[in-house]
């Protein structure tokens, strides 16, 4: 899995491609902790390279979900596609998480 | 020749319906408490060795038996170490067994059965008469075997058959593979020596090719085992490789034995067998009670040892280590609110089988692994069920106890229900995996799910309120619904059939996310952890 990340004003835009799942959710959490713990504390992750994200990529969008929590940051997902979107629905992250459909979409938003 | 194979199906017949009847009514008796019985019984090695008598008796085939104690295994209702002693018990017996059947034993055989067959006709219900069903039923297993044995006799007079079994006369080698097919083919190495016996007494076999017809015929039993046991691994395999390996150590001793024995001379077997009685089915009785009772004697102070080396070569699998209480083995009697702690912790145990459950849905879906899983969650949700039962028998709770017993109850049955839908998920998914749409939603709905599942273990296990919250937002919305409705869309490419099996995948989805999240707030309502 390859990710980037790019700083647009106080977002950090992270960009992954690639299947979010058992083998690659490991270095992905480490990823995003990783920028956690250097301040970046207003998250966008970007699915749209994502083809399929399994129930183990949902639990460390989860967890930095909870990490997060109580704090004054955030975390955002967009650009999810079909599959991954139906992964969401049945999961109930739609409603749990803030999930816009485009990366425009998720900056605009306070 | 019409008496002949008319006596023989009589015998079959008889053999047959005797064994259902005994079945029937052994399945009439064994409840909860008849299982938890057996468990006691046969804690002690030496009630073990009775048990075997008892279990080959009734089968009348030792790879029956065997696969019986392997299913008792797996439903939790005895441990390697006490099926052992039974095994070397069932090997002792089917020996002594052949020595009851040289005996007249008609007179005693027509007592049980009259005596049985009149309580069995006069009582209408109850333990009574399933009792004596069961007992009928051993009287009809004897009877036909009696009657197959007489049946066969006239054999022995047809010209054609002796020069049949002429033609292997001499060969003992022969013999031993005659055993070892007939074994084989009939499952029933009993079967196979009354046979013997018969062929024997009619001067057919010479006593040297009968002992080799009853070596193969164990060796043709522990073929069965091998074979039928090819796909099962851990403890169940264990059971069946020690079945396997009892015969064929025997049989390496005592084959190349009588080899000796016959070509130089030396006294061992044959000779043993004609120092104790002249009739030669005596002697052949007597060998087979041998080669069964001289390992057994030999294996029996050796039982944990085995044991152990058994485990060693053929591990418990996971799914069976999943399946053993973890916690419930340390539960203190005297305290109820360890022994309500202890249950809650095994409970999650349970909730970490549902996950296991669905990783082996992923992929190729293995139904060996979830058939095994399922198993094991029926184990420890037994167990689990049996301490409850214990916690409430055994003491006075305070009302705030029962309160919280009541609540662990009502998870425990949530969870049964759960266990049921993820098994009946599994086999619908299978059937949708033919299918391009199908197999999207199999992927996405297991994985989605699951996603639920371990939120709902977070909760079970920390009870942190974040948790909580999130499992209950998780649940609360209808998207498996919208992703339903949209798999069944009109324009979708999925055949009327496809679309029923997705419905009801669909269904059981929605029944787990109620489930998940319902035994979510039942856990908030517990409290902490």
């Amino acid at each position: 899995m390859d990710i980037s990340t790019e700083q647009i004003d106080s977002t950090t835009v992270v960009r992954m491609s690639g299947n979010l799942d058992t083998n690659t959710s490991a270095p992905a959490h480490a990823k995003l902790d990783s920028l956690i713990e250097d301040g970046n504390t207003h998250l966008l992750v970007n699915l749209r390279q994502v083809g399929f994200v399994s129930s183990a990529g949902l639990r460390i969008l989860l967890a930095t979900a909870k990490r997060l929590n109580g704090t004054d940051g955030s975390l955002k997902i967009s650009n999810l596609n079909e599959t991954v979107n139906e992964v969401f629905e049945i999961s109930g992250f739609n409603s749990i998480l803030n999930v816009f459909s485009t990366e425009e979409d998720a900056l605009k938003d306070g | 020749m019409l008496v002949i194979i008319a006596t023989l199906l009589a015998g079959l017949g008889l053999f047959f319906v005797g064994l259902q009847l005994l079945t029937e009514n052994l399945k009439l008796l064994s409840g909860r408490r008849l299982r938890e019985n057996i468990a006691v019984w046969t804690r002690n090695p030496f009630f073990g060795l009775a048990w075997g008598g008892l279990f080959i008796t009734i089968t009348q085939s030792a790879a029956a038996a065997t696969f019986i104690l392997i299913g008792m295994l797996r439903a939790g209702m005895l441990g390697v170490r006490q099926i052992l002693p039974i095994l070397i018990g069932m090997n002792c017996f089917a020996g002594i067994i052949i020595m009851v059947l040289i005996f007249d034993i008609k007179l005693v055989v027509f007592f049980l059965l009259g005596i049985t067959g009149m309580i069995y006709s006069r009582d209408q219900a109850g333990g009574v008469r399933a009792t004596a069903g069961a007992a009928f039923g051993v009287g009809l297993l004897f009877l036909g075997l009696n009657t197959t044995q007489t049946g066969i006799a006239p054999l022995a007079e047809m010209p054609w058959f002796e020069e049949t079994i002429a033609a292997t006369h001499g060969s003992y080698m022969l013999g031993l593979l005659v055993g070892l097919v007939l074994s084989f083919v009939t499952q029933s190495g009993l079967a196979v020596m009354i046979l013997n016996l018969a062929f024997l007494n009619a001067g057919l076999f010479s006593i040297e090719q009968s002992v080799m017809i009853a070596y193969g015929a164990k060796l043709g039993s522990s073929l069965l085992t091998y074979v039928l046991s090819a796909n099962l691994v851990g403890e169940s395999r264990q059971v069946a490789m020690f079945q396997v390996y009892f015969n064929v150590a025997g049989a390496l001793i005592l084959v190349p034995a009588l080899y000796i024995e016959v070509y130089t001379g030396l006294p061992l077997m044959l000779a043993l067998g004609a120092a104790f009685a002249e009739d030669a089915a005596f002697q052949l009785a007597l060998i087979n009670l041998l080669f069964n009772v001289v390992p057994g004697i030999l294996v029996f102070p050796m039982v944990p040892m085995i044991s152990r080396a058994l485990a060693r070569y053929f591990p418990q699998t996971a799914e069976e280590q999943l399946s053993k209480p973890k916690y419930l083995l340390e539960q203190s009697g005297d305290d109820p609110h360890n022994a309500l702690r202890l249950i809650e912790l095994e409970q999650v145990r349970l909730i970490e089988i549902l996950g296991h459950s669905f990783e082996a849905m992923r992929g190729s879906n293995d139904a060996n692994r979830l058939s095994l899983l399922n198993e094991g969650f029926h184990s420890l949700s037994d167990s689990i069920r049996g301490a409850i039962s214990d916690l409430s028998n055994q003491h006075q709770l305070s009302p705030v106890l029962y309160e919280r017993l009541n609540g662990l109850l009502n998870i425990q049955h949530s969870l049964e229900t759960a266990n049921v839908e993820v098994q009946s998920l599994s086999r619908q998914l299978t059937l949708l995996k033919g299918t391009g749409l199908g197999e999207r939603f199999s992927m996405v709905a297991v994985d989605g799910i699951d996603a639920i599942l371990l939120t709902f273990m977070d909760v079970a296990r920390e009870r942190s309120d974040l948790d909580a919250e999130l499992l209950a937002g998780m649940t609360s919305e209808d998207g498996m619904t919208r992703v339903r409705k949209a798999y069944l869309a009109e324009d979708a490419s999925m055949d009327a059939n496809a679309r029923m099996q997705l419905l009801a995948a669909a269904n059981h989805c929605e029944r787990l996310i109620w489930l998940f999240g319902d035994m979510g707030s039942a856990y908030r309502n517990l409290g902490t952890a």
